[in-house]
């Protein structure tokens, strides 16, 4: 019989607020699947955005080959999913009922797969797990509706901006910022949800698309603005309605200027780490706090209490776990991520370096980055120009990446650059959607003769 | 024996005018008649793909006039293939090479639309199933009545131009041109229906007379024929389905044209196919045996080209429709348009921005179904 598997992806997780020095949130459940699983600490997801980073997931493969600008989840042939179902594995789960998400929803046996999930610019509404979702998992769980083999992967967003700490969790007890308060919550939750789950008989993972900003003394950009309340109400009033809209420009013209001036005041002194921890949670990054995520396996053959220190990428999950069932995988090849399955045999394997990229914003900015990271370096730089916003920093010193030690070390960027330079060389995006020249002038002749061009 | 399956396609059969022919209308008494299904694709290429694969081609990869050769064929497995699989002959005679997927089809014809008698040739195919009727094969037939394409092909398309004044200023003639065509559509459908009560195929077979999409008669600047719009007067269809064992219905709640294939797969006792991707269409077969199923919204895409002398290859206009209400969403200026189906059928009065809550709801739907989801997950 096949084991069962459940996969907890929570977004904006941050590997150094699960585990480690600097948590302050209380995980008991969480800490206890530490003792039962493999941890591995040095994992880094391959973007700093949702889909850009489960594409590389679910294909297993690096961004590049999938599309760094896609806004949708893609499926390619093959993907991790296919071979789940192609494994005779009954797929539940929930996500995001957000349009980038929809693909994933017609792999789902269950109803109600998409959760309720509202940004808008006047209404953020998310359903998580300490809000509704918690609960319906409990409740898939306890139907006794699951056929068996199955996979039950949720992508909970608790974690993610706007954070709505749950009052008996919103005091200095539960962490120090409301990210870890909330994270206090959540394993609670966690906790409520395993109970439900046969753990000698299903493999337990847990880990995060991407991580988040925590402001220094929880003081983010927004905090730093001025509320003209007051004022705008007056003048509402008082102006005809023909310049509300030039008036409201020259408002948050003047509220944007006095935030920037109090923010630069407040943030003298702090390291370059603690200054990007207040950018507003949009910004484009590929530092640490965004990048590394943990990655966490328990049940089945995994060894209990083991921290894996070396390197590895979230695009190498889905491979371990094929091989750790014995999944068919005849037909998944061509892929990024590997096994690590010796890692957890404690055989070495050789260092395979990260690759990621930002989030594909609309507007292409200098911010568009892509990088890698080994255990040593992270290296990135503006995505489309080899030599323009160049960083480098030493991991083993500088931890927090504050100081960009590029310029004094060419021959290490180089060396960086050439290996970013020899994953992507020879990769094109597979296109599969798209018409040879041959098809294409097939299909034109008989639209011709059809009248349509 | 299972029943066999006919398909009679009426391409760029209008709604409105099926309604008022009295040879349409005489088949209301024998089958159970659908006189809402909506298309997802305003073209044939995109229409009867996903007929017959039963999805949208948000999924099947065939959206557009330019992707016949993109449908998924190792993940969606059509009705050809699912009867082909029963020991069905299948055969198809059709305009183009590119208007359905080939899978699991024995005979694919094409015929010249401009030199061929459809109504003769047609007949002879029916003739040729018998054969394999007596030789106990069951058969799947599929037949294209492309005529009315042609004449618009010859009148409209090769004459004017997308935007051509002297085309939409003259609606009394692009009226009398379309009632002319219909005619004949009617002529060949009395003469075939013949045929096939002659050979006796009421009593074993499911037949399905239906059109894959409308035409303009010039009802909105900009779309001369179809393809170009989401609009009613292209998305409207009909379809009757005769077959033993039913009482003769009229079903006036709106369905979808991928709606089909399960049906007929449901009809003739044939599961669908777990190895190949879920379907989006649903069987009608409640409906058909007067049983309540909610109704569905249904999804509908299509590439305007605007100026342009050849259509796009990606969709660049979208709508979900409801029995009442109508939203649609024209990727290629950044608009939308809502209207009220009720009060408002010939959709002249747009609703959006109006504040109605009915706009967000579409909305959240109809981003769902252009990103190939399922609204029921």
């Amino acid at each position: 019989m096949k084991q069962n598997i459940f996969f907890l992806n929570l977004d904006s997780i941050r590997s150094d607020k699960f585990t480690g020095k600097t948590k302050t949130a209380i995980t008991p459940n969480l800490d206890k699947l530490l003792k039962n699983g493999t941890y591995f600490s040095q994992c880094v997801s391959s973007g700093d955005g949702t889909v850009i980073s489960l594409n590389a997931l679910f294909n297993a493969q690096f961004p590049f080959r999938i599309g760094t600008r896609a806004e949708t989840l893609i499926f390619k042939n093959n993907n991790c999913f296919e071979i789940l179902k192609k494994s005779g594995y009954k797929i539940y789960g929930f996500v995001p009922n957000f349009f980038a998400f929809t693909k994933f929803l017609n792999f789902c046996e269950n109803e109600n797969a998409g959760f309720r999930h509202i940004r808008q610019r006047n209404k953020v509404d998310l359903e998580g797990i300490l809000n509704g979702l918690g609960e319906k998992m409990i409740e898939l769980l306890d139907s006794n509706k699951m056929k068996e083999p199955w996979f039950f992967y949720t992508h909970a967003e608790d974690l993610h901006f706007p954070h709505a700490v749950p009052k008996e969790f919103d005091c200095e007890k539960f962490g120090e910022s409301p990210y870890e308060r909330i994270l206090s919550a959540l394993d609670q939750w966690i906790g409520n949800i395993l109970e439900k789950i046969d753990t000698t008989n299903t493999l337990i993972i847990i880990s995060g698309d991407h991580g988040h900003l925590i402001p220094f003394e929880n003081k983010g950009t927004r905090d730093f603005e001025p509320e003209f309340k007051t004022g705008l109400n007056v003048s509402k009033k008082l102006m005809p309605h023909s310049t509300h809209k030039i008036g409201a420009k020259m408002i948050v013209g003047l509220r944007n200027k006095i935030r920037d001036s109090r923010l630069k005041k407040a943030n003298e002194g702090l390291t370059p780490y603690q200054k990007r921890s207040r950018l507003p949670h949009t910004t484009l990054s590929l530092y640490e706090e965004i990048m590394h995520v943990p990655l966490l396996f328990v049940g089945i053959n995994t060894p209990k209490n083991k921290i894996i220190h070396d390197l590895v990428r979230s695009l190498d999950i889905f491979p371990t776990v094929f091989d750790m069932l014995s999944i068919d995988t005849s037909t998944f090849k061509d892929k990024d991520g590997r096994s690590l399955i010796p890692m957890l045999e404690d055989k070495k394997l050789s260092e395979l370096p990260g690759y990621f990229h930002t989030n594909p914003h609309k507007k292409i900015t200098l911010n568009d980055k892509v990088g890698i990271r080994t255990s040593k370096y992270k290296y990135f730089r503006y995505a489309r120009e080899s030599s323009e916003k160049i960083n480098l920093y030493d991991l083993s010193k500088d931890p927090q990446e504050n100081n960009n030690i590029a310029s004094e070390n060419p021959a290490i960027v180089k060396e960086m650059e050439a290996i970013l330079e020899g994953l992507t060389k020879n990769a094109t995006i597979d296109e599969p959607e798209k018409l040879t020249k041959k098809q294409e002038k097939i299909v034109e002749k008989q639209l011709k003769e059809m009248g349509y061009i | 024996m299972k029943r066999n399956v006919i398909i009679l396609m009426i391409d760029g059969g209008r709604s409105d005018y099926a309604l008022k022919s009295s040879s349409f209308n005489s088949l209301k008494q024998k089958s159970v008649f659908f006189s809402h299904p909506i298309t997802y694709g305003p073209h044939t290429i995109a229409a009867m793909h996903a007929v017959f694969s039963g999805s949208y081609g948000t999924r099947t990869g065939t959206n557009s006039y330019w992707s016949t050769y993109l449908f998924k064929k190792d993940k969606f497995k059509i009705i050809s293939q699912y009867l082909h699989d029963q020991n069905y002959y299948t055969v198809a005679d059709v305009v183009n090479e590119l208007v359905i997927p080939k899978q699991g089809l024995d005979e694919f014809h094409i015929h010249d639309e401009i030199k061929d008698d459809l109504t003769q040739r047609h007949k002879s195919f029916l003739e040729q199933m018998k054969s394999k009727n007596e030789q106990n094969q069951n058969f799947f037939l599929y037949l294209q009545y492309s005529n009315i394409h042609t004449g618009i092909m010859n009148e409209v398309l090769k004459v004017y131009k997308n935007y051509s004044k002297e085309y939409f200023e003259d609606r009394e003639k692009n009226e009398q041109r379309y009632a002319s065509l219909f005619k004949n559509a009617e002529k060949y459908l009395t003469e075939i229906l013949q045929k096939i009560n002659e050979l006796g195929f009421p009593e074993n077979s499911i037949i399905l007379v239906m059109s894959d999409h409308g035409i303009s008669v010039g009802e909105k600047v900009g779309e001369r024929a179809y393809g170009a719009y989401c609009y009613d007067y292209t998305l409207r269809t009909f379809a009757y389905f005769m077959m033993q064992g039913i009482t003769p219905i009229e079903i006036s709640q709106q369905v979808r044209t991928i709606d089909f294939m399960p049906t007929i797969l449901d009809y003739v006792e044939i599961p669908l196919d777990k190895k190949y991707e879920s379907i989006d269409g649903e069987s009608l077969m409640p409906l058909i045996k007067g049983e309540k199923i909610p109704e569905k919204i249904a999804y509908s895409e299509t590439g305007n080209p605007l100026q342009d002398t050849r259509p796009p290859k990606e969709p660049n206009t979208k709508s979900v429709r409801t029995s009442r209400w109508k939203l649609i969403l024209n990727e290629y200026d950044d608009t939308r348009e809502l209207y009220d189906l009720l009060n408002d059928p010939s959709e002249n009065k747009n609703l959006s921005g109006t504040g109605l809550g009915i706009e967000n709801e579409l909305l959240k739907k109809l981003k769902i179904l252009k990103a190939g989801g399922n609204l029921a997950k």
